[in-house]
């Protein structure tokens, strides 16, 4: 009758990705992409992206039923990493949200506490497929505008340092580093690599009887694409080809400049920061909420408990005796994208194979 | 009472029955009559007091059908009976002696002839009930005053009233073991869909209670998810507003004793609008509509984003500002956190008696609310006056959301948001609003999404009535909500 047959639409999927990667972007992720090369890299890696979705798009069959066109043990292989980029990455973004609210936020609560409260908001939030879209889809409509018309003004306020950045003085005295481009265009695929993810989580979204062509996540990559990029072109503004190296985050540096029209606000960072933050709690609970997902889709029934008690413990304990969260760009970019795009090709094999035996 | 003694032929087996169930009820009169020529038919008239007028006036029909039986043969009686030849309406012969009293106790009276196997229900004035009058808790400035009452029938035909089509249906239903209290649904056959109707009977059917006295327990009892302090059915005590949402596709269930209405389903944009919003011109309803909503918002989250502010980001604030926060709270022995909770329960505690309060002396809540609280508790410096401001915004917020069940729910988390501004700052009002969300995106009123029609978009069959967050004008608005029959969508063109 309604919305009773557990799917979600292409719209809502749109919005949990935009949502889930916005934060993590924005605050951590685009100040490697700083300069000219770093556009390059942004523009050229998100066709990549697109590109490869469309490939994930037609794998969808498989992984209705990963088991029965993979077998057992390739299933619950592939299953096994992406549960473990998934661990990985919460661990990753609790350890980094604990840090930035004692930072930023709430002085004088130890970092734990944070992460743990974030921990439980995030698991606090929509467990149901169809929940999580509507949850998305309402808040994404707000933290665009929201977040737009801050960046908007960012970029109007700097628009004299944009000029004398980006004029030809400055080409003609650095050149293009073309070396550091494709580093950029790699390191975006590797970033973007979540979107492997795809191909379990389509079987939950319904075509739209309207459009004649099948949907996919082109839409919402090229956004995100736009908002790293106007989020990159503000930070070499600011701060050069360096934002890199800054220990806190660039991005809020640059919005804690930013004056809104009347004075009625001294800063606007915080704004900014409440939005990104919303963002985060919604990647965690995507993460918790998928990490659950993908075992049920190998008939293995987990939860979302068990996530959440490994994404804390990496993100706090684990950080704090061998930080290894410095290695996570690095696992991202030589372990998991070379998998998966293997996975990729496996799941392209496995189609084939089935349609070889009907 | 589920067994069908039949009503028989001799009156005294009728009599001894109806009297050994009615024993100790002194309210209930068992009236021996006498019928026809010489008084030759034995009958019994069983009623309520005070629901059936004087039984011997002639000008009451009751009083004209004794009298005119008067003078007939006991052949003539029993046809008279049978026949209902003066046209009583509401006559109803009924089979068993348990049909007969659920009407006697319904208000009606109930005659047993001797040597006639039926029992005859006539139907009168009914139990004493309040006059249709004004609503005190929906109050508008445009549009019908008029509130429903105790009465499910007055109730019913001022629905009617406004809709005057057959195509209206009026179903009855009872509930209570004990109370046997009659429910109404009401609905336009052709737009609501089935399935909601039958999982409304449904829910009604399962459970068995001993009374139902009011519409608000049928609401607790059958709404899905009975945890949350959402209120998943729409109430109003208006009937112009019940009948809008039957011509929306809505079903509108009706109790008896009970001046609320429930909507179903319902959605959180309901609990938003008010029926003027279709009276007005656009513009109007569009900015009235905008600023309910910014109250709503104001309503449960200033206190909270006021703690958080001076608690934690002061350098959001510019200097002119802090320096005047910082002045106002010299002298005040308590923490921030504290002296808004006092305040907001000190708001509390006044609108609580202020509701309690005799009539007569509600206006002096006002002056003990304002003079005491407000003023002397900053005057001996216990509060300061921007958190007096705050909380007296955040209650005024509160009063704009129409729907007093809606209110009640904003009221209850803003306690929690006021928790997690002082104590963690925007961190925590952020978590707070992701848990907010998460529920109302998790909430379904019959498996409409409870954020329709923020999120409309996507479900099948879902065209946009243009009357969101602002209404599109009059001749713009052609479809219906969701709630109606995909084939019944359109609702205004053109000839």
């Amino acid at each position: 009758m309604f919305a009773e047959n557990n799917r979600i639409s292409w719209s809502q999927m749109h919005c949990q990705c935009l949502l889930a990667a916005l934060g993590m972007g924005l605050i951590w992720g685009i100040p490697e992409f700083t300069g000219r090369e770093g556009a390059v890299g942004i523009l050229i890696g998100g066709i990549l992206l697109v590109l490869w979705s469309g490939i994930l798009r037609r794998q969808m069959t498989v992984f209705r039923d990963p088991i029965r066109y993979l077998g057992k043990v390739p299933a619950w292989l592939i299953a096994g990493i992406w549960e473990s980029y998934l661990v990985l990455t919460g661990g990753w973004l609790v350890g980094k949200v604990g840090h930035l609210a004692g930072e930023y936020l709430v002085s004088g609560v130890p970092e734990t506490l944070l992460s743990l409260i974030f921990v439980l908001a995030a698991l606090g939030g929509s467990h149901h497929v169809q929940a999580r879209g509507r949850l998305a889809q309402i808040s994404w409509g707000v933290a665009a505008w929201l977040g737009g018309i801050l960046l908007l003004l960012a970029a109007v306020q700097n628009s004299p340092s944009l000029e004398m950045v980006w004029g030809d003085q400055h080409l003609e005295t650095t050149g293009f580093d073309w070396k550091r481009s494709v580093k950029s265009i790699g390191k975006y695929v590797a970033y973007g690599s979540g979107i492997g993810l795809m191909t379990w989580l389509t079987v939950q979204v319904r075509d739209s009887k309207e459009k004649r062509k099948k949907e996919g996540l082109a839409p919402a990559i090229g956004q995100l694409s736009l908002w790293f990029l106007t989020g990159a072109v503000l930070l070499t503004v600011n701060f050069g080809t360096d934002a890199t190296t800054m220990n806190t985050c660039p991005i809020l540096e640059v919005m804690a400049g930013v004056e809104l029209p009347g004075g009625f606000l001294r800063r606007v960072d915080l704004i900014f920061l409440s939005i990104l933050l919303f963002s985060l709690v919604f990647l965690l609970g995507s993460i918790f909420f998928y990490s659950s997902y993908v075992a049920d889709r190998i008939h293995i029934s987990i939860g979302r408990l068990p996530s959440a008690i490994l994404c804390f413990l990496l993100g706090t304990t684990a950080q704090e005796q061998w930080n290894w969260s410095r290695q996570y760009p690095k696992m991202l970019s030589r372990v998991y994208l070379p998998v998966c795009l293997m996975m990729t090709v496996c799941a392209a094999w496995a189609r084939r194979k089935s349609y070889g035996k009907r | 009472m589920t067994d069908g003694t039949p009503v028989t032929k001799n009156l005294e087996e009728n009599e001894v029955w109806f009297r050994s169930r009615c024993e100790g009820c002194s309210d209930i009169k068992l009236q021996p009559m006498r019928l026809g020529k010489d008084g030759s038919v034995s009958a019994l008239a069983i009623y309520v007091e005070n629901t059936v007028p004087n039984l011997i006036l002639e000008e009451s029909v009751l009083g004209r059908m004794f009298i005119d039986m008067a003078g007939k043969d006991p052949k003539e009686v029993y046809q008279a009976v049978e026949a209902n030849s003066l046209g009583l309406s509401e006559a109803q012969p009924l089979q068993t002696r348990e049909e007969g009293m659920n009407a006697m106790l319904a208000g009606n009276l109930l005659l047993l002839v001797e040597g006639y196997d039926k029992g005859l229900k006539i139907g009168s004035k009914g139990y004493p009930a309040r006059s249709v009058d004004n609503t005190d808790t929906e109050k508008v400035l445009r549009g019908s005053n008029e509130g429903f009452t105790e009465s499910v029938k007055t109730n019913t035909a001022l629905i009617r009233k406004r809709i005057r089509s057959t195509d209206m249906k009026v179903e009855e239903l009872t509930a209570g073991v004990r109370s046997n209290t009659r429910l109404v649904l009401v609905y336009m056959k052709e737009l609501v869909y089935p399935e909601v109707l039958e999982q409304i009977r449904r829910g009604i059917d399962q459970f068995v209670i001993d009374g139902v006295l009011d519409s608000g327990i049928i609401e607790q009892l059958t709404e899905e998810d009975w945890v949350s302090p959402f209120p998943q059915f729409q109430t109003t005590e208006r009937p112009d507003l019940a009948a809008m949402e039957v011509l929306d596709g809505r079903v509108v269930l009706l109790c008896d004793n009970s001046p609320v209405a429930l909507l179903l389903p319902s959605v959180f944009q309901d609990f938003m609008n008010v029926t003027e919003d279709r009276y007005n011109r656009f513009e109007i309803a569009s900015f009235e509509r905008v600023i309910r909503y910014a109250a709503m918002i104001f309503s449960f989250l200033l206190s909270g984003t006021y703690l958080a502010v001076i608690g934690f980001h002061t350098m959001i604030l510019p200097t002119n500002l802090i320096l005047s926060f910082a002045e106002s709270r010299q002298g005040v022995p308590f923490p921030s956190l504290l002296e808004v909770l006092f305040m907001e329960l000190a708001f509390e505690l006044i609108r609580e008696a202020g509701i309690r309060m005799p009539g007569a002396l509600s206006g002096t809540i006002g002056i003990v609310g304002g003079l005491i609280i407000g003023d002397a508790a900053v005057s001996a410096n216990l509060v300061s006056p921007m958190a007096v401001v705050i909380v007296a915004l955040s209650a005024l917020s509160s009063f704009a959301i129409p729907n007093e069940e809606c209110t009640s729910a904003f009221r209850l988390i803003k306690y929690g948001f006021i928790l997690l501004g002082g104590l963690l700052g925007m961190y925590g009002i952020v978590l707070g609003l992701y848990l907010l969300l998460g529920h109302l995106a998790r909430l379904t009123s019959f498996k409409i999404p409870y954020l329709m029609p923020f999120i409309g978009k996507d479900i099948a069959g879902y065209q946009d009535e243009r009357d969101l967050l602002v209404r599109a004008p009059m001749r713009k608005m052609r479809y219906r909500p969701i709630y109606t029959r995909r084939s019944q969508r359109v609702r205004l063109r053109e000839k």
